[in-house]
């Protein structure tokens, strides 16, 4: 082979390794430069062509373009709240202090409410829910909101105001520890019919829900087959009591739901809906096909 | 590891020069390429006013429902004293409140949402006007309608096992007519 | 036959065989989106199913059979004396244990947070595990790869390390640091709230986390297929490589390019102010470099061995190509398919054009394209290429691969095509349900249906894939099987040049690259105060 042809393509100077090399210089240089460029447009030059910036300087347009939120001149102050729908906060302190009820201590404390939720939890009159079951997140919640008149039920209230938070707590895992009530939500085997193929209009509403009118499935955070922190499980609750509480929510007589979800959810319900889907719920394991 | 057992004698028959020349010509037409490609989103930039999302704006997702901007007495569609209108709306699991908004034609409309509990997103009809909503930031996008139509706004980020029921609905309403509305009534699109 | 052929085997088999359930899986998933009657039609299960679906094709097979690839590239270079045997299998066994650590809470329906798994959403703590325990396997592959390319060096010193040996172990190395948002992300924000430990999780700096993998993975996956392009192409065309030192300059733009970019996936996130998000986009503009020049060595490649078979004219040589070579016919399939993904991609990477398409069904269209697509069909003319060295067994047959890879490549067109159409409709990605009695959804119900009948044909055209490596495996064996043969350049490469025979520089100037880019936007949610929410599973409650 031609010694001359075998001279690489890099001259003798590039055959030094690394930094030192002039290619690897080369580099370096050229990415710096458009690295500076990028910074340069990135930070000065689009963040001045932003809406109503001209009259910003130059630093300002660069805590713009930082992300750091600039005083203009047209935020507006916030109102105050005048509808509070809860005063809970799903904060460490408040998750940690829903999840440490103690069971034993909650049993005590539930005598005082079989009268009218049942001996063991499961409320004979239709029109009061069975709390057998039902998650303690929601319990401890709803006795809250009791406790602060945000749910209003007079003897509720009378009932909550009666207990600390810690007790709350306790009676909350109490009644979510029993069987029998209401049926465990999260898991369930895989079923076919659970789209909008399906044939009966409550089941479809139920797991599918209805995209026209932009309603998720009733089942995606009640269950079956999905969890939500805070929302309570409904297969097996009690029918009158799940229709009533839809009726309160779409007239806004109970507004105790953070955020407005179970509001605007049962404001685009009928009422053979909500008749339909109480019904349905309320069958429990039918409901798991 | 040099294949030695190849001899197809093709080593070198197309001189080293001549490869060299044609890849450094095909390199500065691509670059340049990529170049006036980048010129054009600059340009654009600038003239368009077309740019992403800047402002980094926090909010505490827990307590939206207490204090701050997202109280539910400030949601829906407000009317701003430039003439332009914000419309605030928590996403959550499987919903965006309040779940239908009438905005006027012509005027811009800011869309401000945050999320109460996992990340959402949200385009609104065939506008270029989609965005991410992430909890514990709250996303600002702006948009002008044009003619008076019935939008969907789907979540397009997945979010649970609900997240193909959640949509909002816009409605583009003629200006007068938005004038005369409450508060009140253009968060609401009816009964069903 | 070179020794050492069981870890590149049974990596691409294990490669393979996760591979093919996924497709099936897809298949159920285009069935279930349709206007059409699905069995077990349980949005619950879609969800599910495309967890695996995305866990499996984005961490697993592209996964296994990088290593796979990769132990054969080694060893052929170290003339069958790989080193660090044992690591390797003790990776592979910790991979194989992430699998189905991460697997089956995905059956078990508490982990239906898809492959992205952005947090606030929360899964079983099981299956982030398992994917870390997948990462972690590959790691051990790293360390592999880069003692061979040291030991390469040590044996052969002054010389060129051969450009297969360059770049794979370049893409080890970009493995390396994709995984690190990823991992960061599951072991110290995920898997804490996962457990139980703590409760709430910063959304923005988990996905700003993830997006430092996010797009740097996709380059680890392309990255195989542009080996073969350069290194197994020309030679099973009958020619040589164009140029050596365009292969190892576009090999070195990845590793350096691919990393620094990822905030392009966060031009529509609220958390990231629009000058990084710009710095970035800039830095993109880099990363589409190497596939540029690429396209044009490697055309160039096809052209050689097209006229010195005779090929006369502009056009004239490619009739006189092998067509009957499977390696050939993919990589010519995977350009065509290059053209329009790669056009996608340039789409999605200008923030304008970004937000008509952003999290629609575009972007599913694109990276099934351009993944699916042009990289995937040459992981197949790989896997055909290795087996029978692997194995020792000719294949069975060529014709019956190349008809495979035609499959394939109409298969991926009729399912990417509708989809990109779709998507420009509006219509949303990751819906297991549409309303196609909605008039504005019914528009899109032939296009959904259209691309099913593509998801049949990539299932078919799998199955003929397994056959034709299963026949391989049970044909007799052959007398002698010479061993893999890497392509050579027109101008092999003489003395090293420093910057192209060596990656500490590179990686030097990578560090440098993400320090400036990601060091901000990550930096600053440090400073930030009460942007934590609360874990939400979607299936537990999450207990202290």
């Amino acid at each position: 082979m031609n010694e001359e042809i075998s001279q690489p393509i890099a001259s003798r100077e590039s055959r030094k390794p690394g930094f030192g090399n002039t290619w690897g210089l080369a580099v370096v240089c050229v990415l710096s430069a458009f690295v500076v460029i990028a910074f340069g447009v990135g930070f000065l030059i689009l963040p001045a062509t932003h809406q109503q910036r001209d009259q910003m300087s130059m630093h300002d347009n660069i805590q713009h373009a930082l992300g750091h939120h600039v005083h203009d001149g047209m935020s507006t102050k916030n109102p105050a709240a005048t509808s509070i729908p809860t005063y809970v906060v799903w904060d460490e302190a408040t998750i940690h202090e829903a999840l440490s009820g103690d069971p034993q201590r909650g049993e005590f404390i539930a005598m005082n409410c079989t009268a009218c939720h049942g001996e063991t939890g499961v409320a004979k009159q239709k029109w009061i829910p069975t709390l057998a079951g039902v998650n303690r997140i929601v319990l401890y919640k709803q006795l809250a909101d009791f406790r602060s008149e945000t749910r209003l039920s007079a003897p509720m209230s009378a009932i909550a105001q009666a207990l600390t938070p810690q007790q709350a707590a306790d009676v909350a895992s109490y009644f979510a520890s029993l069987t029998g009530g209401v049926e465990t939500q999260a898991i369930h085997a895989p079923a076919s019919g659970r789209t909008l193929r399906g044939t009966d209009p409550t089941l479809r509403l139920i797991y599918a829900g209805d995209p026209k009118r932009g309603l998720a499935g009733c089942a995606t955070c009640h269950g079956p087959g999905a969890y939500r922190m805070g929302v309570p499980g409904l297969s097996g609750q009690n029918a009158d009591y799940i229709e009533q509480q839809l009726h309160n929510f779409a007239q806004g007589s109970r507004r105790n739901d953070m955020n407005m979800p179970m509001r605007t959810v049962a404001g685009m319900l009928n009422a053979a809906e909500m008749h339909g889907l109480a019904q349905d719920f309320s069958a429990g394991q039918s409901l798991v096909k | 590891m040099a294949n030695p057992d190849i001899d197809d004698g093709l080593s070198d028959f197309i001189a080293e020069e001549t490869i060299t020349h044609t890849e450094r010509r095909w390199f500065y037409v691509m670059a340049s390429m990529l170049g006036i490609m980048l010129a054009i989103i600059i340009l654009t930039g600038i003239t368009g006013m077309l740019h992403p999302m800047s402002d980094v704006e926090t909010v505490d997702a827990k307590s939206l429902h207490l204090k701050g901007e997202f109280v539910e007495n400030n949601l829906g569609v407000t009317n701003n004293p430039d003439g332009s209108v914000t419309v605030r709306m928590i996403a959550q699991q499987y919903m965006f409140v309040p779940q239908c908004v009438k905005v006027p034609i012509g005027a811009p409309v800011h869309f401000r949402l945050t999320s109460a509990d996992v990340t959402h997103g949200f385009f609104v009809g065939q506008t270029n006007t989609n965005a991410m909503v992430v909890p514990g930031f709250v996303t600002d996008v702006s948009a002008k309608f044009h003619q008076a139509e019935d939008l969907t706004m789907p979540c397009d980020e997945f979010c649970g096992f609900g997240h193909h029921g959640m949509a909002a609905r816009v409605k583009v309403i003629p200006k007068e007519q938005f004038d005369a509305m409450s508060p009140s009534d253009r968060g609401v699109c009816g009964a069903q | 036959m070179e020794r050492n052929r069981l870890l590149p085997l049974v990596h691409m088999w294990a490669a393979f065989i996760t591979f093919l359930p996924a497709v099936g899986l897809g298949v159920w998933q285009m069935l279930m989106r349709s206007s059409l009657p699905a069995p077990v039609d349980d949005p619950n299960v879609y969800y599910a199913s495309v967890t695996a679906h995305g866990t499996i094709m984005a961490y697993v097979f592209p996964t296994l059979f990088a290593m796979g690839f990769g132990y054969a590239i080694s060893n052929s270079a170290r003339n069958g004396a790989l080193a660090g045997k044992k690591i390797a299998w003790t990776g592979f066994f910790l991979l194989i244990t992430g699998l189905i650590m991460a697997v089956i809470p995905i059956i078990s329906g508490t982990s239906s947070v898809l492959y992205t798994f952005y947090p606030t959403l929360i899964g079983s703590p099981w299956y982030y595990l398992g994917v870390v325990m997948i990462l972690l396997g590959s790691w051990f592959w790293i360390a592999v790869m880069v003692l061979n390319f040291r030991g390469w060096k040590r044996d052969n010193p002054g010389q060129t390390v051969p450009l297969s040996l360059f770049a794979i172990t370049a893409c080890a190395l970009l493995w390396g640091w994709t995984t690190l948002g990823v991992t960061t992300e599951i072991l110290f924000q995920i898997l804490p709230v996962a457990f139980g430990w703590r409760h709430s999780i910063d959304a923005g700096l988990a996905r700003t986390l993830f997006s430092l993998t996010l797009h740097a993975i996709v380059y680890f996956w392309l990255i195989p297929t542009y080996i073969a392009y350069y290194t197994l192409m020309p030679q099973a065309a009958g020619g040589r490589l164009y140029s050596d030192t365009m292969g190892r300059v576009a090999f070195i733009l990845f590793l350096v390019f691919s990393m620094p970019v990822g905030l392009h996936h966060l031009f529509m996130d609220p958390e990231h102010g629009s000058g990084f998000k710009f710095v970035q986009s800039m830095l993109t503009f880099m990363v589409v470099l190497p596939t540029l020049l690429t396209v044009y060595t490697i055309t160039a490649s096809l052209e050689i061995a097209g006229r010195l078979r005779g090929g006369k004219g502009l056009l004239g040589w490619i009739k006189k190509l092998p067509w009957d070579e499977p390696m050939v016919l993919a990589v010519a399939l995977s350009l065509l398919l290059l053209g329009p993904g790669g056009f996608g991609g340039i789409v999605n990477m200008s923030f304008a054009m970004n937000a008509m398409v952003h999290n629609t069904a575009w972007v599913t269209a694109h990276f099934h394209l351009i993944f699916g697509g042009a990289v995937v069909i040459v992981y197949f003319a790989i896997g055909y290429e290795l087996w029978p060295r692997l194995t020792g067994r000719p294949l069975m047959s060529k014709k019956l691969a190349c008809r495979q890879l035609w499959l394939w490549f109409w298969g991926i067109l009729i399912v990417t095509v509708p989809w990109h159409i779709a998507g420009l409709m509006g219509q949303p990605r990751r819906y297991a349900i549409f309303d196609y009695s909605d008039p504005s959804v019914a528009k899109t119900a032939p296009l959904v249906n259209v691309s099913v009948v593509g998801g049949v044909i990539l299932l078919i055209s799998v199955i003929l894939f397994f056959v034709v490596l299963i026949r391989t495996n049970l044909a007799q064996p052959a007398a002698s099987m010479p061993p893999v043969r890497y392509s050579l350049a027109i101008n092999p490469p003489r003395a090293a040049a420093p910057l192209l025979n060596g990656l500490g520089f590179w990686n030097a100037i990578l560090f440098a690259l993400l320090l400036i880019s990601y060091g901000y936007p990550l930096g600053q949610f440090y400073f930030m105060h009460d942007t934590s929410s609360p874990g939400y599973s979607l299936t537990r409650e999450l207990n202290k």
